[in-house]
């Protein structure tokens, strides 16, 4: 018998392990706005007919070349229940090699609810990443990451945070599954 | 207003603040985040460690998409956050 996915499961205060809990993992659709649609099914039986076990820890990238971004549990997440947009606020982090971006990234999406959208290798050894979500939430993060990477490696580069990006600018922002860059 | 500058196509107001050190500019940063909490604004910020250019951009319920004395009003207070 299996249990159906259901982001707006009641259970908010079930504690889920992690060895039950899978979640798959889609790529960002270029055309909508950065909204990941990951589902998250309770087994517990352990069994999973299509879903793949993610670590916990967030991915940058995938191997076919699209940005994912993994939500956390639905409990803290629960803002986006009744929100199919999350938020369209983009903020933007660019550094000087790949371990201050790293940080950076990390820091983003301890600091507020933001997605990860995108890690780019842009060429001469800058890394660029990127977030989405409420403005307010990408501001905080966009701050955070900031002085988070500015201390590591060489550092910051530049940030910058776009309140309302026009829709043209969409497709633009997704990862290019670029691994390495001369 | 002293240092803003009004740009068209799109119509914004845009300022660049320089500081001694990315402290100060995080400090900067820091308050201007707290005002946009509190009045529930948020310019366009970009800023790396010793400078933060900030953009200032018509509210979405403005029709035709120009600056406003509102806005105006809005960078006003930004500087306001520099000299405190």
């Amino acid at each position: 018998m299996t249990n159906s996915s259901n982001r707006r499961s009641k259970s908010s205060n079930k504690i889920v392990k992690s060895k039950d809990q899978v979640v798959d993992v889609t790529p960002l659709n270029s055309t909508t706005q950065s909204k990941t649609s990951s589902k998250i099914q309770s087994s517990s039986t352990g069994k999973a007919s299509n879903t793949k076990s993610i670590a916990s820890s967030k991915n940058l990238s995938n191997a076919s070349g699209g940005a994912v971004s993994i939500k956390p549990p639905i409990e803290k997440n629960k803002d986006f229940e009744s929100n199919s947009n999350p938020g369209i606020a983009l903020g933007m982090i660019e550094t000087r090699g790949l371990v201050p971006a790293i940080e950076a990234a990390d820091a983003m999406t301890k600091a507020a609810e933001v997605n990860l959208i995108a890690k780019e290798l842009v060429g001469g050894g800058y890394v660029t990443v990127m977030v989405r979500g409420e403005t307010g939430a990408v501001n905080a993060s966009v701050r955070a990451g900031a002085d988070a990477c500015e201390r590591v490696g060489d550092g910051l580069v530049a940030a910058h945070i776009i309140a309302r990006p026009h829709v043209e600018v969409e497709p633009v922002l997704k990862g290019s599954g670029a691994k390495r860059r001369s | 207003m002293e240092g803003w500058r009004q740009k068209n196509r799109p119509e914004c107001l845009e300022k660049r603040f320089e500081f001694e050190s990315y402290e100060k500019t995080r400090d900067f940063l820091d308050s201007l985040g707290d005002f946009s909490e509190s009045v529930n604004r948020f310019p366009d910020i970009s800023f790396g460690k010793t400078y933060a250019n900030i953009t200032i951009r018509p509210l979405e319920n403005n029709e035709k998409e120009e600056i406003s004395k509102v806005d105006h009003e809005f960078a006003s207070r930004i500087d306001l956050l520099i000299k405190k």
